[in-house]
């Protein structure tokens, strides 16, 4: 029995053993949910049999198949994700630069509501948003009113937004064509400028061409966007970007509630420029505006995406608590699927596998400057 | 005239007069044109949110919807009579509370303040002062606590012992306070209730994650492949999953994987529940601990075996107590964090704290009656997890200042 003794024999032995328990845990898990219906999804084509609520993209009813009304889900969490992310992003950047101003009051009031949001429970949040704010809101006949231009009753909130006409999609692609030529023009004339050292007012030559892109094309289309501005009726309003109560109420929570962690995650970022950087800028003549959109930024941006990444990953998985204000989000629709098909199992599979998608889309999304940023530093170095 | 400590003043303080707050104001607020600007409309907002705060307060807000359901919001419908299960374990979560506290810091100014402004004016005001009155017993034996440890603390070797005996007392409070819920009949499950389960719930997820996610932490950093890839799928499995989802398998599904002793398939929804709990949060302990255990040098595990020790001794005595040190901070972190998402127990219909408050409503005579009774909710929650996460920042301070006095 010398060779137990061996060093590299027991480990190969001790190997195999890890390598049998993971296994035997793996296929067990694997098994029982194999036997409790696996991937086996053809139950998704039936009928749904439940409506789903608050669709605005899609038109989906009872009478469609399950997947039908999963899609419906699926865009109800899609839709509170990127209003949430987009919302969440813009106050907290305002709530973390305000933590670092110099207005003593600005500084002391965004450290106030981030220590206030950072220790309170997001459902505690999201309940008191939609049953105590949104839902204590007045009727629809007495809404409250910004300037006669945003309603907010507790049926229904409705805020001013564009409506297309036809010539919309070609105004769009103009607008894309001045994006990209403005891009290219700033590129060509900073690489000049670089190269001879010339004014070649870059900025300048892009928003010019953006405004004309935007401007030009808006008229020269036939002016296909009018902004659409919503009217209190007497049961609903019309006209406008309507939401209703649990999709506002939950948009409101998830997003103030991130905001605090945007706004920490934004100020640890600018902290983490050096003093020195923005001395020597203010040294170099730069005024702070510049100072801050020219040195500190983009050093900041850098730092700061990765865990900004991580933040909206985190919004669009506590969106799943929509179900507490009843709001049909892919998991709400999920929930009742499995109640009315009784598969639990396949469609957790599903829920799973949709969750890691989302969470892999918004990654490469914030994460896709990030390259830019690495690969264009590289490139001055 | 009030006298304020001013640090520019010789002897440390000296008498406020009207140039310094000016000169305060000036440098503060005021101090260019656009902070000017900024100042005036963030005091315009602020007055006019006080305003309508504090006129609800005063004119319409009526707290008789917390009074009259204070122990529907504390314990949910548990049985009348059977409380005795209950206040112990109350009154030892303040003692391990403050005793930690005094054995590894001491209360700051602003956490006594925000305990002071909590017991003294929001608790009379919103629960009533007989059921202030009901919790002053507990916070007497918490300070009393907290001035033994402090007192105990003096010296070097009697702060080690201090905080074995906090160690101890978080190690007991946790197992006995399941224990009371479970003998002499026991209550059903299905009465636990109030913030009471959200206690129960998190303290269960916290006894079942921590040896799991200290498991799950050395088998991603294990030279043992299949422990490696096994234990990263597993927590880049949890951390990519909605918590509700999880609540759901467990509500729902989780009877597929349980095995079939002894009816275990078909355990108590708050079982059920809390294993998920432990089964999430133990991805979130191994993350905050694998950055521990990387921070341990090679040295200390080959000192170690140097001394003789075995890969199991050397594991079990050098690394892990250094790990666990270094994480604290994290780890307090995720036990916060749970405690506080234990709310989400209303998404498979349990009736926690939050749920509890939503009944509160439905009761005709306290209709509309939300924003009182979920800023009830919000603040002893608030004040919990402020408490915790005070206690924790403590601990940090004394770890590393343990860590730079040794170096």
């Amino acid at each position: 029995m010398n060779w137990l003794r061996d060093e590299r024999v027991r480990r190969a032995l001790l190997e195999a053993v890890t390598i049998g328990i993971v296994a035997a845990l793996t296929i067990y898990i694997a098994a029982r949910a194999q036997a409790a219906g696996g991937l086996d999804l053809a139950f998704m084509q039936d009928r749904a049999g439940f409506g789903v609520g608050d669709q605005v993209l899609t038109d989906v009813s009872g009478r469609d198949s399950r997947w039908m009304a999963y899609l419906a889900g699926l865009m109800n969490t899609l839709r509170i994700t990127v209003f949430g992310i987009a919302l969440s992003m813009v106050v907290g950047f305002g709530v973390g630069i305000a933590r670092l101003s110099s207005n003593w009051l600005a500084a002391k009031l965004a450290f106030g509501y981030v220590e206030f949001v950072r220790n309170m429970p997001l459902p505690v949040f999201v309940v008191f948003c939609y049953t105590a704010v949104v839902l204590r809101l007045p009727r629809i006949q007495e809404s409250a009113d910004i300037l006669g231009l945003a309603y907010f009753s507790n049926r229904s909130v409705a805020l001013p937004w564009l409506s297309f006409s036809d010539g919309a999609m070609a105004w769009g692609a103009l607008v894309l064509a001045g994006i990209l030529g403005a891009w290219a023009a700033h590129r060509v004339l900073a690489a000049r400028e670089e190269d001879t050292g010339r004014p070649s007012y870059p900025t300048r030559a892009a928003l010019g061409i953006l405004v004309v892109a935007v401007v030009g094309g808006y008229v020269v289309t036939g002016m296909p966007a009018t902004w659409n501005l919503p009217e209190v009726g007497r049961f609903q309003y019309t006209g406008g970007l309507q939401m209703s109560p649990e999709f506002f109420g939950l948009l409101l929570a998830l997003s103030l509630f991130n905001a605090a962690f945007v706004a920490e995650i934004v100020r640890g970022a600018i902290a983490s420029v050096p003093r020195g950087e923005r001395e020597a800028a203010a040294a170099l003549g730069l005024s702070p505006w510049q100072q801050l959109r020219l040195v500190v930024l983009p050093q900041a941006l850098r730092v700061m995406l990765p865990p900004l990444a991580t933040q909206a990953q985190n919004l669009a998985k506590m969106s799943s608590i929509a179900i507490v204000v009843a709001f049909p989000d892919l998991m709400n629709v999920g929930g009742t699927i499995i109640n009315n098909s009784g598969e639990a199992i396949p469609v957790f599979i599903l829920m799973t596998v949709t969750y890691f998608v989302l969470n892999l889309a918004i990654a490469v999304i914030f994460v896709g400057p990030q390259w830019r940023f690495s690969w264009s530093r590289g490139r001055r170095a | 005239m009030t006298t304020l400590r001013l640090p520019s003043g010789v002897d440390g303080t000296r008498t406020l007069t009207t140039d310094d707050a000016r000169r305060w104001l000036r440098t503060r607020l005021f101090n260019s044109p656009a902070n000017t600007v900024i100042s005036l409309v963030l005091l315009a907002v602020l007055g006019w949110a006080s305003w309508r705060f504090f006129s609800w307060l005063v004119l319409s807000a009526n707290f008789d919807v917390v009074r009259a359901n204070r122990r529907l919001l504390l314990v949910g419908r548990f049985p009348l009579g059977e409380e005795w299960r209950i206040w112990p374990v109350l009154y030892g979560f303040g003692v391990a509370v403050m005793w930690s506290w005094g054995a590894w810091g001491r209360v700051t100014r602003n956490a006594l303040i925000a305990f002071a402004v909590f017991g003294i004016l929001v608790l009379p005001i919103m629960a009533g002062a007989s059921g202030t009155l009901q919790l002053a017993p507990a916070a007497v034996l918490a300070a009393l606590a907290y001035f033994a440890a402090r007192a105990s603390s003096r010296s070097a070797g009697g702060r080690t012992r201090a905080q074995l005996v906090a160690g101890g007392l978080w190690f007991l409070l946790l197992p006995s306070s399941l224990v009371l819920l479970l003998i002499d009949g026991g209550v059903d499950p299905g009465l636990w209730g109030g913030v009471y389960l959200n206690v129960i719930v998190s303290s269960g997820a916290v006894i079942g994650a921590l040896p799991f996610g200290i498991l799950l932490a050395l088998g991603r950093t294990s030279s043992f492949r299949a422990l490696r890839v096994g234990s990263t799928v597993y927590i880049e499995l949890m951390r990519g999953l909605p918590l509700p989802v999880m609540l759901t398998l467990a509500w729902l599904a989780l009877r597929h994987f349980l095995p079939g002793w002894g009816g275990l398939e078909n355990v108590d929804l708050v079982y059920r529940v809390t294993i998920a709990f432990a089964l999430f949060t133990a991805a979130f302990i191994a993350e905050a601990l694998r950055g521990g255990l990387n921070a341990i040098p090679r040295g200390q595990r080959e000192a170690a075996s140097a001394l003789g020790l075995s890969g199991t001794q050397s594991l079990v005595l050098i690394v892990l107590p250094q790990a666990v040190r270094n994480s604290l901070p994290a780890l307090a972190g995720e036990f916060i964090g749970l405690f506080m998402m234990s709310t989400m127990v209303a998404v498979v219909g349990l009736t926690d704290m939050l749920q509890a408050a939503r009944a509160t409503t439905e009761q005709p005579e306290f209709f509309g009656r939300q924003k009182e009774v979920l800023l009830f909710v919000g603040l002893v929650f608030w004040m919990t997890a402020f408490g915790l996460s005070r206690l924790s920042s403590q601990l940090e301070r004394a770890l590393s200042g343990a860590g730079s006095r040794r170096a």
